[in-house]
């Protein structure tokens, strides 16, 4: 069981840079935190000589897979923040939206798409980047 | 192992059989019978040969998180406002963000997560707990609510 312990310290050391390096949110930083955990695939790979580098990899790239799926909820659910303004106070369906609204609505999501370069502020307004259409033509496909 | 397939080569065939239902199937209930039935045979795998107990926790762990990324991947696929905005943007077919948010409320009574009298909602016991995990997971990861 060395080797399990020795697997999930080096996965818990990378989730634990990739945090570091996401300054906003993780979609934001993606291809930063697969390079630290492909780093850190290397390493367990090194350090846990006994066990099948395949093995490795599935309880990583799974593990991984949990993770940003867990991660990306926590900072992005609408659902999630409307029972935070629940348990602060709020309780009229006007009082809940005006407050995910405000602090969640639209305005802040273009700005968080900008900021991970999915769309582009141009002086005819805001549009897709190369990145962006990409990401919506593969969210298209996969829906 | 029976045969001489490695658990290795189990375990990723496992994945691949959840990453094609997961492009294949679009309703949850049907990709998760797959993905339980890949897990399933990741443990009888593990269970029909002699392979170490650290080997067998790293793979069944590995399947679980994979299966529950793709879930909620698939959620994040069909309901995540962002990206129906961005889809919007590029063109696509996608609906007002502020009634999709406003979707969300209904949602959160549907699911027993609050409680809705007339135009006032509460939380409800799940709905309290679901906030307490959320906030102690934010107080470990750093981030202000």
């Amino acid at each position: 069981m060395t080797n399990v312990a020795v697997a999930c310290a080096v996965f818990a050391a990378s989730v634990i840079v990739s945090e570091r390096l996401t300054t906003h949110k993780l979609q934001s930083a993606l291809g930063r935190v697969l390079i630290v955990h492909l780093a850190g695939l290397l390493i367990a790979t090194a350090l846990v000589r006994t066990v099948d580098p395949a093995v490795l990899a599935v309880f990583w790239f799974g593990s991984l897979a949990g993770w940003i799926g867990v991660r990306s909820h926590l900072e992005s659910s609408i659902l999630l923040q409307m029972l935070h303004a629940l348990d602060r106070g709020a309780t009229t369906r006007e009082q809940v939206l005006a407050r995910c609204l405000e602090e969640y609505g639209p305005t802040a999501r273009i700005d968080e798409l900008v900021r991970g370069r999915f769309l582009a502020r141009t002086p005819r307004g805001v549009t897709p980047s190369r990145k962006g259409r990409l990401a919506a033509r593969a969210a298209l496909f996969f829906r | 192992m029976p045969g001489g397939v490695s658990i290795g080569v189990v375990s990723i065939a496992a994945t691949a059989v959840m990453g094609a239902a997961f492009v294949l199937l679009r309703q949850v209930v049907a990709f998760s019978i797959v993905s339980a039935a890949a897990v399933a045979a990741v443990v009888a795998a593990c269970a029909a040969s002699s392979t170490e107990p650290a080997t067998c926790t790293l793979v069944i762990a590995g399947a679980m998180g994979w299966w529950t990324g793709l879930l909620l991947l698939r959620a994040m696929l069909v309901r995540s406002v962002s990206l129906s905005m961005l889809i919007a943007a590029a063109g696509g077919d996608a609906a007002d963000p502020a009634a999709l948010i406003e979707r969300r409320l209904d949602d959160a009574a549907a699911y027993g997560l609050a409680v809705g009298q007339g135009d006032r909602f509460e939380l409800t016991a799940a709905g309290r707990l679901i906030v307490r995990c959320a906030a102690a997971a934010d107080r470990v990861l750093g981030r202000p609510r």
